[in-house]
């Protein structure tokens, strides 16, 4: 009886299957000299916005075309994209290149779920010639991924702000990165209460203000680069030991706390978590310098506005923090060889247009030290000229992986990470209490680090 | 309230005819002023939708928040609609609806009228089982349903969001139906089974007649439910020949940016229909009315 | 109860069984695998993208003796859930009430009070978001102009859960579609009796329409539970389980658990608490109703 129904329904499925795909006007004609049982197909998953979406189906057909015998399928994800992931993981169903979330990269990385890259290193010269800090490891010595795009945390301000405050642009050179109290002087001088009062001034009226001298998010692409300014970090080397509670963590959250309650130079940050509008912050002028990464310069150079683009204040060394989803082949592949092939062309800047607009930075050397190469996606409109030494060189000396790459069980130890650190930013408790608390929540979840190298 | 009423009736110390209708035409009053102020709040959600739809994505989140559009960006609607192939995902999302909506209907009537009307062993257990359906968090089945969906090699189909549909239309539908048709006199029911009604006679000809307003309900829910639905379709779809309304809509939003002023206008472009065909459909409420003269 | 002519029960169990037979199959085929299964997963220590083993009631032992967030997300979720279902009843039935008097333009109010459930949950979200900021947002506005003291609203650890709360009595929509139907299914001649023995309103009021529409009170009391149980979007789009773990609702909590922990197995285990938990519920809802639930049939649910 019911498997009888299983066999209706299966033929239910295969009528509506075929129902659907009736006259939809979708196979391109472009591979047609391959004959159908020679063509290798491969599936190509993705998130992005429409934007995004455009121009990796560009890339997707220029590969098509140049590529007769292979034909990749491209599938955006909207919206949840964990969610599925996950499913097609649990139920192997998984398609054969994909990019995925920096710490299911590195979990999956470890399990041998995702293809080794070793055998195919020697014959592949842009696969060699990528940044160090851009592979994700399975074991030392066995890379099995890349991050999709290069992005570190810089600083965006507004420049008619600091013209009118008198002040010195922010620096767009590591070696020239301004101190702590250098940037929190900037800062104070760049807050206004509605009498038009900074916050040095004496009489500066706190409760009312309508302009903010820097704002952050609360998550690590704020604090992580600051941690490690400062040389500090959640755990020692080996990630097996909370270190958070170090008087050089504490003071940086201690700092950030103070940016917000004791200098009222930040609006208090939990109320902008949900809202992607640095770039609209500056161009208002309710906030005169923000932290964001690379990829906002999208949405900067968009705005009208008059800015600019800086390097991170620092506590001991100018340090910034790489932050970037990664791209993989899944070892359930059928075609490695074919899909290796349409890795190298996924992120190649010659292919994508996402590399001119702002919105990502490649991840291989040349580009950042051979100036044709530099020019050929930076010599326009949406990258300024501070860009060479705000990003470029900021990405290759100054920077370190996030923890959601390195570090083990990073989910799990955020649950409990982000909680803890909202006590900081809603004025709670003082960081070093916090801090040490965190300690024996942190440390039973700790099992390492992944390999990066 | 009423209390407040009945004193200043008195007040007002008309005669007996005028006395009630001076109290109703107050009752009326009030009842206008609570449905228009709570009016002006309904309506908010949809107005800052609409404004949002016509603006670029910089005054979106000017803070303090404007309200009128600067300029009009009329040009998110076309810009929206043209740059996602908006006519195949309607076209799906009313097949999606067509083979749901008819399921529903059908299989839910019954299965409400035979949970509310006849007696049979282990009905209660089957009910009970049903309901509770509804109580286990579809996070940890969805896994498991996806496996089950992919051995019958329905996935990246309409099948799994359809199917399922024709086999009951859902514990929440027989549920409200069964709430309803309890209601109904049972005597009306004994009459035509002594006339040698069968059941189907008796459901067709008296229980679903009297119930249209329950009807509709279920109707108006799950085409809204199709409509809205997203992660049912995020998990089984994956071309794009194959999407929905509501994952273009998602569509707008990326990891690093979001096209707001598009989103907006795509959102504000499919409620619109969902809004007009509501305005119709409840007015079958009323007419619901018209049939109490065999309640009674 | 009466019983009808002989053949009438058999009638009645064959023609039963038959209409029952949809929701029977699809129990068998599409619910009952993936339940079991579910189960099953809960006893193992499954961690998706790795192999896992069975480690029977382990889970459950580690989320009654230490996991701190299980009592934290399930402290949240009863929160919300006492605090919203008596409120979304109580206006969903007034305004439903009012719906349904014999005013000028009903169909545009009824459209109108329905529109917060049709808006995309994205749209109503992002214009909560600022309704609720507490700088620059809307409430703290009209509050500082009538020189009344602000909040932090969804910020505040404190107010989180209240201003949900206060958020979903715009979701009423549904529950008050379902209460017009059943105001319309009230027979008209028992109001006329009422008018008989000389009552007003208000004994029409509360003798007729309350105990007429028990039926639909119970079901909107029943769906208020499983639906408030399980809330999950407002933390998912709007504070994310914060601010300091203030609205980490538990199928949140759970969600988060499977989909970006990928502890599938650990996530299975708080899936099948929490569906006991609102069984059991229910269960206690449906023992009580006999005493407060009219139907025609005599009062069994």
């Amino acid at each position: 009886m019911k498997s009888r129904l299983a066999i209706a329904l299966l033929l239910l499925a295969i009528l509506l299957n075929a129902c659907s795909n009736g006259p939809s006007a979708e196979q391109s004609s472009s591979n047609a000299a391959a004959k159908p049982n020679e063509t290798v197909n491969l599936k190509f998953m993705y998130w992005g916005s429409n934007e995004e979406k455009k121009a990796v189906d560009g890339m997707i057909k220029s590969f098509n075309d140049s590529h007769p015998g292979i034909k990749v399928t491209g599938e955006q994800v909207p919206g949840d994209y964990n969610t599925k992931m996950n499913t097609l993981m649990a139920s192997n169903e998984l398609p054969d290149v994909a990019y995925l979330p920096d710490s299911l990269a590195s979990l999956w990385g470890e399990e041998g779920k995702l293809l080794d890259f070793t055998p195919y290193l020697k014959d592949n010269a842009s696969l060699q010639n990528r940044l160090p800090l851009s592979f994700y490891y399975s074991a030392p010595g066995k890379p099995v991924g890349n991050a999709t795009a290069a992005e570190v945390m810089v600083i965006y301000y507004n420049k008619d702000l600091f013209k009118e405050a008198n002040l010195e642009l922010p620096p767009a050179e590591a070696s020239k990165a301004w101190t702590w109290d250098q940037f929190l002087e900037a800062a104070k001088k760049l807050t206004k209460d509605k009498n038009g009062k900074n916050a040095t001034d004496p009489g500066f009226d706190p409760q009312n203000v309508v302009q903010y001298g820097f704002s952050f998010s609360t998550d690590r692409s704020s604090w992580g680069p600051l941690l490690a300014s400062n040389g500090a970090d959640i755990t020692d080397a080996s990630g097996t030991k909370y270190t958070m509670d170090s008087p050089e963590a504490v003071q940086v959250f201690q700092s950030l706390q103070d940016l917000i309650f004791k200098y009222h130079v930040s609006p208090n940050l939990t109320q902008q978590q949900n809202l992607p509008n640095n770039n609209i912050l500056l161009q208002t002028k309710k906030v005169a310098m923000v932290i964001d990464g690379t990829w906002s310069l999208l949405d900067m150079s968009q705005t009208k506005m008059n800015y600019g683009m800086g390097v991170l204040p620092k506590f001991k060394e100018p340090k910034t923090m790489y932050i970037s989803g990664a791209s993989i082949i899944f070892s359930t592949t059928k075609h490695p060889k074919e899909a290796m092939e349409f890795y190298q062309f996924h992120n190649n800047p010659e292919q994508v247009d996402l590399y001119k607009i702002g919105l990502w930075m490649p991840v291989e050397t040349q580009y950042y030290t051979e100036q044709d190469k530099i020019d050929s996606w930076t010599k326009n409109d949406a990258h300024p000229p501070e860009f060479k030494t705000a990003a470029i060189d900021y990405t290759l000396n100054n920077t370190v992986v996030s923890p959601s790459a390195s570090l083990k069980n990073y989910p799990a130890i955020n649950a409990k990470l982000a909680p803890a650190l909202d006590l900081i930013f809603t004025n709670k408790k003082p960081a070093k209490e916090v801090l040490s608390d965190l300690k024996q929540e942190i440390e039973p979840l700790l099992s390492g680090k992944y390999p990066d190298k | 309230m009423n209390s407040v009423l009945e004193r200043t009736a008195v007040r007002v110390r008309p005669r007996h005819g005028a006395h009630r209708s001076v109290r109703l035409s107050i009752w009326k009053g009030l009842v206008y002023v609570i449905l228009i102020a709570g009016s002006i709040l309904m309506l908010f959600p949809f107005f800052w939708l609409l404004r949002s739809s016509l603006m670029d994505n910089g005054q979106i989140f000017v803070f303090p928040p404007e309200w009128i559009p600067r300029p009009f960006m009329w040009s998110n609607y076309p810009n929206a609609l043209t740059s996602v192939p908006f006519l195949t995902f309607f076209t799906n999302t009313m097949m999606i609806e067509l083979f749901t909506m008819s399921g529903t209907m059908l299989t839910s009537v019954m299965a409400a009228y035979s949970f509310a009307r006849l007696k049979w062993n282990g009905r209660s257990l089957i009910f009970a089982a049903l309901l509770s359906t509804m109580m286990l968090p579809y996070a940890v089945t969805l896994i498991p349903t996806f496996m089950l969906w992919k051995s019958l090699g329905a996935l990246d189909s309409f099948v799994p969001l359809t199917v399922p549909s024709w086999f009951g239309g859902g514990a929440f539908n027989i549920f409200l139906l069964r709430q309803f048709f309890m209601t109904i006199p049972k005597d009306l029911d004994e009459a035509a089974y002594m006339d040698g009604a069968r059941p189907p006679t008796v459901l067709l000809h008296i229980i679903v007649p009297l119930s249209k307003p329950a009807l509709i309900v279920v109707g108006i829910f799950t085409f809204i439910g199709v409509w809205n639905e997203f992660l049912g379709p995020v998990i089984y779809l994956n071309s794009e020949k194959h999407f929905t309304l509501s994952l273009g809509l998602a569509a707008f939003q990326g990891l690093y940016n979001a096209q707001w002023g598009y989103l907006m206008a795509a959102s504000a472009t499919i409620v619109s229909p969902i809004i007009g065909l509501f305005f119709l459909a409840q007015r079958y409420f009323i007419e619901g009315i018209t049939l109490t003269g065999i309640k009674g | 109860m009466k019983s009808g002519p002989t053949g009438l029960s058999r009638l009645e169990r064959n023609w039963g069984i038959l209409f029952a037979l949809p929701p029977i199959l699809g129990l068998c085929i599409f619910t009952v695998g993936p339940v079991i299964a579910s189960f099953f997963i809960s006893m193992t220590d499954w961690t998706i993208g790795s192999s896992w083993t069975f480690t029977g009631m382990d889970n459950y032992k580690t989320i009654f003796t230490e996991d701190p967030l299980f009592a934290k997300s399930l402290f949240a979720t009863v929160y919300y859930s006492i605090g919203s279902i008596p409120l979304g009843l109580l206006l969903a039935f007034l305004v439903a009430f009012l719906l349904n008097q014999k005013v000028r333009g009903l169909s545009v109010f009824r459209t109108i009070y329905y529109l917060p459930a049709i808006v995309p949950s994205l749209a109503n979200t992002m214009l909560w978001i600022w309704i609720f900021n507490p700088d620059f947002g809307l409430l703290n506005a009209v509050l500082k102009a009538a020189g009344l003291p602000t909040s932090q609203w969804i910020y505040g650890e404190s107010t989180a859960i209240p201003s949900l709360i206060l958020m979903s009595t715009w979701g009423i929509g549904n529950s008050v579609i379902i209460f017009l139907a059943g105001l319309q299914g009230v027979p008209s001649h028992l109001y006329e009796a009422v008018e008989v023995d000389g009552g007003g309103a208000w004994r029409k009021f509360i003798h007729i329409t309350v105990p007429s529409m028990t039926p639909t009170i119970f079901f909107n009391l029943v769906l208020s539970l499983i639906g408030t149980f399980q809330i999950f979007n407002e933390a998912y789009i709007m504070t994310q389980g914060g601010p300091n773990n203030a609205t980490l609702f538990y199928v949140f909590y759970l969600y988060r658990k499977a989909f970006t922990e990928s502890k599938i197995g650990y996530a299975s285990a708080l899936a099948w608490i929490l569906f006991l938990i609102i069984m059991v519920l229910t269960l206690v809802v449906f023992k009580t109703s006999s005493k407060w639930v009219y139907y025609e049939e005599g009062g069994k649910s």
